[in-house]
């Protein structure tokens, strides 16, 4: 057996990569546009030539022009500019948000589903408290209570969707704890937190990265959300929501001013569902080749 | 053999609470097991050969109660704290299981498998694993153990995984290995090459192998003794070749019987009746309700003889 045995061809990333995007050209486009919307967010001093926070009463809720590419606001500041630099900030926080989300969340969940007993009935009941929530309105009271700044926002988030992370986790590491490979690293002298770290975890990491992408959008989205309502980052900082919030009061005569850093934010989100749409079918064993 | 054992197993029972009652699954069991040899553990199944394997590292749940004494190394393992089970799981017994489909993550190479527990036991660091991880590829066998390393579990075959699991078990040399049932996953022709290896690697490495298993053949072949277990009762033990020429318990007879044979005409001898159920175990010999020469003793449950052959009948006393 062992000498014939065929190894099938290694294939190089590249190569993978290709085929990858070839059988999932949907997931590409969203890939190659969140990458330019990162490209976009990095580069923003680059590719305007604006202060995002210099106002120019002469010039306020101007229409496009050469100048002002996406027009002014009502303090006649820069769209274009304040959409590049309100992108960053967006995302900072939707990322940041979602990766300790992940992180925490994942933790969690493993810890719950591998103990089972008590530990798994205390967590999980703590995170069907904050499912019980609608989700903004947790955010909400957090933001509410802490103050408006970008660690209370990006903690705010965090609790709203950890306990998706968490219920995600702890049902592959149920199933998992039962197999075969799990008791083999027991008699092999591993630790319970080496066994939850080094051998379920990355087992469950698939899952929880479509999750990710789905839930970086969310994120995203909350912070627009609670920045519309008044409870983002503070003024004059731009993110999208704050934008979004500020064109609203004069949505009749000059709608763009919203508008455009609401396209912006469908943009962001529609980049990184198609990702999670792509990951998950490239994730599902059933549609592997 | 007179040499002192490496592990001596006193009156190991396990209990399972089933519907509110306590149910003894392995009853009051005793051996040894000597250094350098292969022991194996034989019976149909549902008789606590495999649990009694776990119990030698203490790996049962924590529902099963647990009784007797595995004497290792000077301590008990029943009562040893975790942690301290945890430095010689792996690094002094190492345990190999049936499935090599699942036993293995799938989501590590098999290099990252082979090198963990150097690094934890041994303190290495991860490239001198890996180097060694090489070594142990070679000698259980594997080609091409540069590109091996770098594969995933999946890209391996049924008897090049169970390799490797046995490139795992042997990576701390441990000084016991316990294998439940490593073959019955594996064609015919797998089955002999693994346990050829096994063979060799016991005689190269001078350890002792624990070999659990349903199939004589098997134990034919590769035990040096062998123990018989039935319904959680140890019924025989003896060396092999006393054991297939002077089969004792009427069980180890009857079972010597079920095995079909090339010479003699097409004749199988199954035994009749049931393994009793662990909720309801006969009292007095377990076997009784299914053996051809029960009489009236058998209702008190005999003891198992001394001696190097010995035997739980009370038909028996005379052996030995």
């Amino acid at each position: 057996m062992t000498a014939t045995d065929t190894i099938p061809p290694q294939r190089s990333l590249a190569q993978r990569l290709l085929r990858l995007a070839r059988r999932n050209k949907l997931s590409t486009v969203g890939l190659v546009l969140f990458g330019l919307i990162v490209f976009a967010a990095v580069a923003a001093p680059l590719l305007s030539s604006h202060d995002p926070l210099a106002q120019n009463i002469l010039h306020r809720l101007e229409d496009r022009s050469a100048d002002y590419l996406l027009g002014t606001d009502v303090y006649g500041r820069d769209t274009w500019a304040r959409i590049l630099y309100g992108l960053r900030v967006s995302l900072m926080i939707g990322l940041t948000s979602t990766a300790l989300a992940m992180i925490i969340g994942s933790a969690l969940g493993i810890l719950a589903g591998y103990r089972g007993g008590w530990v798994d009935s205390v967590i999980m009941r703590i995170m069907d408290m904050l499912l019980a929530f609608p989700t903004l309105i947790t955010g909400l009271f957090i933001v509410a209570v802490l103050g408006a700044n970008f660690w209370n926002i990006v903690l705010a988030i965090t609790v709203t969707i950890l306990p998706k992370f968490a219920r995600v986790a702890r049902a592959p590491t149920i199933a998992l704890k039962e197999r075969e490979f799990v008791e083999a690293a027991r008699a092999l002298g591993y630790s319970d937190l080496r066994i939850m770290a080094v051998h379920i975890a990355p087992n469950v990491l698939g899952e929880v990265i479509v999750l990710a992408s789905l839930w970086a959008a969310y994120a995203i989205r909350i912070e627009a959300y609670l920045s519309f309502i008044g409870l983002g980052i503070a003024p004059p900082t731009p993110t999208l929501g704050t934008m979004i919030r500020e064109g609203f009061e004069h949505i009749l005569d000059s709608p763009f001013v919203s508008i455009y850093p609401g396209f912006a934010v469908l943009l962001v989100v529609l980049s990184l569902n198609l990702i999670g749409d792509g990951l998950r079918d490239a994730i599902d064993p059933k549609l592997r080749d | 053999m007179s040499a002192t054992p490496l592990m001596t197993v006193e009156d190991l029972s396990i209990s399972f609470r089933i519907e509110d009652r306590w149910c003894r699954a392995v009853n009051g069991v005793s051996f040894d097991i000597m250094p350098d040899e292969t022991l194996c553990l034989v019976g149909e199944s549902g008789c606590g050969k495999s649990i009694t394997a776990m119990s030698l590292m203490r790996l049962l749940p924590g529902s099963a109660r647990l009784g007797g004494r595995i004497g290792f190394d000077g301590k008990d393992i029943l009562t040893m704290p975790e942690a301290e089970l945890q430095t010689i799981r792996g690094r002094r017994i190492a345990m190999i299981f049936q499935e090599p489909m699942t036993s293995l993550n799938p989501v590590l190479t098999v290099g990252e498998q082979i090198a963990e527990p150097l690094v934890l036991h041994k303190g290495m660091g991860w490239s001198e694993a890996k180097r060694e991880a090489r070594h142990l590829l070679d000698l259980v066998r594997i080609p091409d153990a540069d590109r091996r390393l770098r594969q995933y579990p999946h890209e391996l075959s049924g008897g090049m995984r169970q390799r490797v699991m046995i490139a795992i078990g042997l990576a701390c040399r441990p000084e016991i290995l316990i294998a439940d049932e490593p073959t019955t996953a594996l064609d015919v022709t797998i089955q002999a090459q693994v346990l050829a290896l096994l063979d060799e690697i016991r005689r190269e490495q001078g350890l002792s192998i624990v070999l659990i298993t349903h199939d004589l053949g098997v134990v034919a072949n590769v035990a040096d003794r062998v123990a018989v277990m039935y319904a959680g009762d140890l019924v025989e033990t003896a060396p092999v070749g006393e054991l297939f020429d002077k089969p004792s318990h009427p069980y180890t007879q009857a079972l010597l019987r079920t095995v079909p044979r090339a010479d003699a005409a097409f004749d199988l001898h199954p035994i009749e009746g049931q393994v009793p159920s662990i909720q309801s175990m006969p009292e007095g010999c377990r076997f009784a309700p299914r053996c051809v020469e029960a009489h009236a003793a058998c209702s008190n449950p005999p003891r198992l003889s001394s001696g190097p052959h010995a035997v739980r009948c009370w038909a028996r006393r005379d052996v030995a």
